[in-house]
């Protein structure tokens, strides 16, 4: 615009002063008295809590540990990730559509439940592993479910998504004109792998490695349900937090963050250095159909067993919702089936409210996300003001953050009062939770935002304006219409990753807004697997639900 | 009093001057183009017209009324853009009932208004389609059936068939000219292509760098260019710095034309259909020995490529069912270039 009143000037200066006070005070802030703290011994500044850290084996063990949980994560799920991008996106089989849409299920599926239902199938009385048992009739248990083994197990389930996705996606661009003219120019098979696939999809390989390291350094849940004696970094700073060494847990804190944050920043600097999409007018790959009838049924099998043991935790857990704890004890395979769990929740106040909590929590969490990614993705995406860089990096930082990093620097932040907080104590009140959940959601949130204004051209609004619309009438009528599907899509992804929210629930949750993935924990703890189990599927059916309403709404933003 | 008129206008982006100096009245009806190479300005003050962006000074009228300050809603200038920004959740009908919406038509007159202008455009039966699922030339007819249903008082039209395959640009061409003779509205077009700006316009501007150098009918800027600039982009020239002095223009030592007229200047203009193929036996002026040097077959009409000692000129010949010219390409032919087709440029 041109032209613009002083008044709306002024306006929207103290709405930027508005946002940047909030990004700062809930996401910067917190970070840095976080490091501030890991500084402090006895109230003077000190490095002596990093010395210490550094000099001792005890706490040098955790930080190798969760490097070498990292580096393997990448590798399996590398591993298993671009087999399956491959698997579905460059051969042509049926249902393959179907193994698509399921490959990207662990994506929705609480953590927390997702690692409960792999105890269920996998673990010393699992019922994989008591099958194989009874099959073979053996005496002890095939193998150990439990450690590095048992955490990888779960990794390979969980994050060989991003490899799945950037894969695929760089499979797509593939342009096929590349490959006919290198056959052309008489490259054999190999050749055209190694000197026309691979490099393609290079890109994609490594931001993939760097994520997966990254969300693998920072996994906190299947490390503290079944890490046992293999113990990583975010488990030893809920250790040191519930010990109550702060000071410790910051210095924890800070350095998982660091490596995190490097990481994050190499990733970023590789993402606009690195070209991913090719030649626009190029031609897409072409599946490659095989006729031998063998190698058809291997891959039909291949498909089978995939849909299989992906469906397979989701199985678990909705029979296992059905059958009566005390039964599950006795008899190791449920014989009995009630809906007594489920009546259980919806009747008994004291059972339904962790389940209330999180839906309450989810929907602050993503009211709040809304509020503040629709003016930052506005001014990232649509304007020019100087401050827009900081404003990008604010919200993007928690990329870089480990779930358990977030809640120790909100604790850290709030257990005193400041101007950020009106001058009240956060810690211990119920607010800090939903917090929490949206400063871990909100650089997606932003994402997802940003997206809808891209969409929005400029010509879309003169449009309007020349046939006639005010400016009211073309925001009611054009501009919310059309960012509106990117909104509700953000606003639900973040409600679906906090419902079930797990790792930052443990760091600060309160008994007053107790959530329902404590619950499921709690559920388990006290042999009451069948309620666990059917809080656990109340879970995955409302953020099943909620995905399905997600794609709905993303195919209307990429019209 | 024209329909549009453009007094003394400037605008600039920055420091930098997208267009200064800007005086055009455009008649009742007329259909006048801008035309110019991209980043010239002509959009630039398309959407001064509209109302997008407002001048630094100068003013605009639209008939009696001063509009320069006059926000964009209001104005009654229908506008058909480059990539058409049809509104993607609407239907076609939706799109184009849009500006009547917002003008409170009562529902009959908004059918009956939808109802004649898609007839108008030709897509009838795609009422309920949505925009998506229509081809480039289809989506075309929205956007220029949108724009015409709120019966604006200007028709703007910004490169819209920049984005149609050839075949396609050449019948929306002769189209888009027709209704506008038949709705009679004064249409304003911006192009690049000098065959469009040829073909549809009752005058067109040219523009370079932000000025308007040259307005006039097709004809008149064709025939008579103003300068160099004009000749080279509106049609195809052999344009040539000369030493122009006592009705000569020395192209090189060796090669000389001679001229109608005695004006002075720095350029000559020939247009390669006014150079032809003759004899030695001719004894008018301006024959030359010339050597073919490539020949270039194009369907209607041919093309050579010949070299008069150092100096090389382009010669377009109608590919006539007389045509037996069976020239190839070495061979020494003669040229004759007519002495009144030769155009004296300043700059």
């Amino acid at each position: 615009m041109d032209i613009m009143p002083n008044h709306k000037k002024l306006f929207g200066t103290l709405g930027v002063v508005l946002l940047l006070w909030f990004l700062v005070g809930y996401i910067l802030y917190p970070a840095l008295k976080t490091v501030e703290v890991s500084l402090t011994d006895h109230g003077t500044i000190s490095l002596i809590h990093y010395s210490r850290f550094f000099t001792s084996d005890a706490s040098i063990a955790p930080l190798t540990n969760s490097i070498v949980l990292g580096l393997l994560t990448v590798i399996v799920c590398g591993l298993i990730g671009t087999a399956l991008a491959f698997f579905v996106h460059y051969f042509d089989f049926p249902g393959k559509n179907i193994v698509d849409k399921l490959l990207l299920m662990p994506l929705i599926l609480p953590g927390i439940v997702i690692v409960f239902a792999f105890v269920q199938l996998y673990g010393e009385s699992g019922l994989v592993t008591k099958s194989i048992e009874w099959l073979f009739g053996l005496e002890s248990k095939p193998y150990s479910f439990s450690g590095l083994k048992g955490i990888l197990f779960v990794h390979a389930y969980t994050q060989y998504v991003y490899f799945y996705i950037s894969v695929s996606i760089a499979i797509r661009h593939i342009d096929y004109s590349v490959i006919e003219s290198a056959r052309n120019l008489g490259a054999a098979k190999t050749k055209i792998f190694t000197s026309v696939i691979l490099p393609f999809i290079t890109p994609a390989l490594i931001s993939s490695a760097i994520i997966t390291f990254i969300s693998g350094i920072g996994s906190f849940t299947a490390p503290s349900i079944i890490g046992g004696g293999y113990r990583v970094l975010t488990t030893q700073i809920l250790l040191s937090k519930a010990n109550n060494y702060m000071e410790v847990a910051a210095t924890q804190v800070v350095i998982l963050t660091g490596i995190s944050l490097f990481l994050f920043s190499v990733f970023r600097l590789y993402e606009k250095k690195a070209v991913f999409t090719s030649s626009v007018k190029g031609v897409s790959i072409q599946v490659v159909t095989i006729k031998n009838p063998l190698i058809r049924f291997l891959m039909l099998s291949t498909a089978g067993i995939l849909i299989v043991t992906i469906l397979l935790p989701v199985f678990a857990i909705i029979l296992l919702s059905f059958v009566e704890s005390e039964t599950l004890m006795m008899n190791i395979f449920p014989q009995e089936f009630t809906c007594e769990n489920y009546l259980d929740i919806f009747t008994s106040a004291r059972k339904f409210a962790p389940f209330l909590n999180s839906i309450v929590m989810a929907l602050l969490a993503s009211l709040l996300g809304l509020v503040i990614a629709i003016p930052s993705s506005y001014l990232i995406v649509k304007t020019q003001i100087k401050l827009k860089w900081l404003i990008e990096i604010l919200v993007m930082l928690p990329w870089a953050m480990p779930a358990s990093a977030i809640a120790i620097n909100i604790i850290n932040a709030y257990n005193t009062p400041n101007i950020f907080s009106f001058n009240s104590v956060l810690v211990g009140t119920f607010i800090l939770l939903p917090l929490g959940y949206f400063v871990r959601s909100i650089p997606l949130m932003v994402k997802t935002t940003s997206i809808s204004f891209q969409n929005l051209n400029e010509t879309y609004i003169e449009a309007s304006k020349s046939l006639g619309a005010s400016r009211f009438q073309t925001f009611t009528r054009i501009v919310l219409p059309m960012i509106s599907p990117g909104l509700v899509a953000g606003f639900l992804l973040v409600f679906v990753r906090s419902i079930g929210e797990y790792t930052l629930s443990v760091f600060l949750y309160t008994p007053s807004n107790k959530p329902v993935s404590i619950a499921v924990v709690n559920g388990i703890f006290e042999y009451n697997i069948g309620l666990a189990m059917a809080y656990g599927a109340l879970l995955i059916l409302v953020t099943s639900a909620l995905s399905f309403l997600i794609s709905k709404f993303s195919t209307a933003l990429s019209r | 009093m024209g329909a549009v008129v453009l007094r003394d206008i400037e605008k600039l982006y920055g420091d930098t001057i997208a267009c200064t100096d800007i005086n055009l009245s455009i008649n009742e009806g007329e259909f006048f183009t801008f035309l110019g190479p991209s980043g010239c300005g002509k959009t630039t003050i398309l959407r001064l017209i509209a109302g997008f962006v407002q001048p630094k000074k100068g003013t605009i009228h639209l008939g009696r009324r001063d509009i320069t300050n006059l926000e964009a809603e209001k104005r009654q200038v229908g506008m058909v853009f480059q990539n058409y920004a049809l509104f993607p959740f609407m239907t076609v009908a939706g799109n184009i009932e849009y500006g009547l919406k917002i003008q409170k038509k009562s529902k009959k007159e908004r059918a009956e208004r939808v109802e004649k202008y898609t007839e108008m455009v030709g897509l009838i039966g795609f009422e309920h389609r949505n925009i998506s699922e229509l081809s480039g030339g289809e989506q075309q007819r929205v956007a220029l059936a949108r724009s015409l249903a709120i019966e604006p008082k200007v028709l703007l039209l910004d490169e819209p068939l920049s984005n149609l395959d050839a075949r396609l640009r050449d019948r929306m061409r002769s189209e888009l000219k027709s209704l506008q003779k038949k709705l009679g509205i004064t249409t304003i077009f911006v192009t690049h292509d000098q065959t469009e700006a040829l073909t549809m316009s009752d005058r067109v501007a040219v523009f370079e760098k932000g000025r308007c150098i040259q307005v006039g009918s097709p004809e008149e800027i064709y025939a008579h260019p103003i300068n160099s600039f004009v000749a080279r982009f509106i049609g195809d020239t052999n344009l040539f710095a000369a030493d122009i002095k006592n009705g000569t223009a020395s192209l090189s030592d060796m090669v000389a034309i001679s001229l109608e007229t005695q004006a002075s200047g720095r350029f000559i203009s020939i247009r390669p259909q006014d150079i032809v193929f003759s004899t030695a036996q001719d004894d008018r002026p301006n024959v030359f020995p010339a050597k073919v040097d490539t020949i270039q077959f194009d369907g209607s009409s041919v093309e050579y490529s010949v070299k008069v000692h150092d100096i090389s000129f382009r010669l377009t010949i109608l590919n006539t069912s007389t045509l037996c010219h069976n020239i190839t390409v070495g061979e020494d032919v003669h040229i004759a270039i007519a002495e009144k087709s030769i155009k004296v440029l300043d700059s």
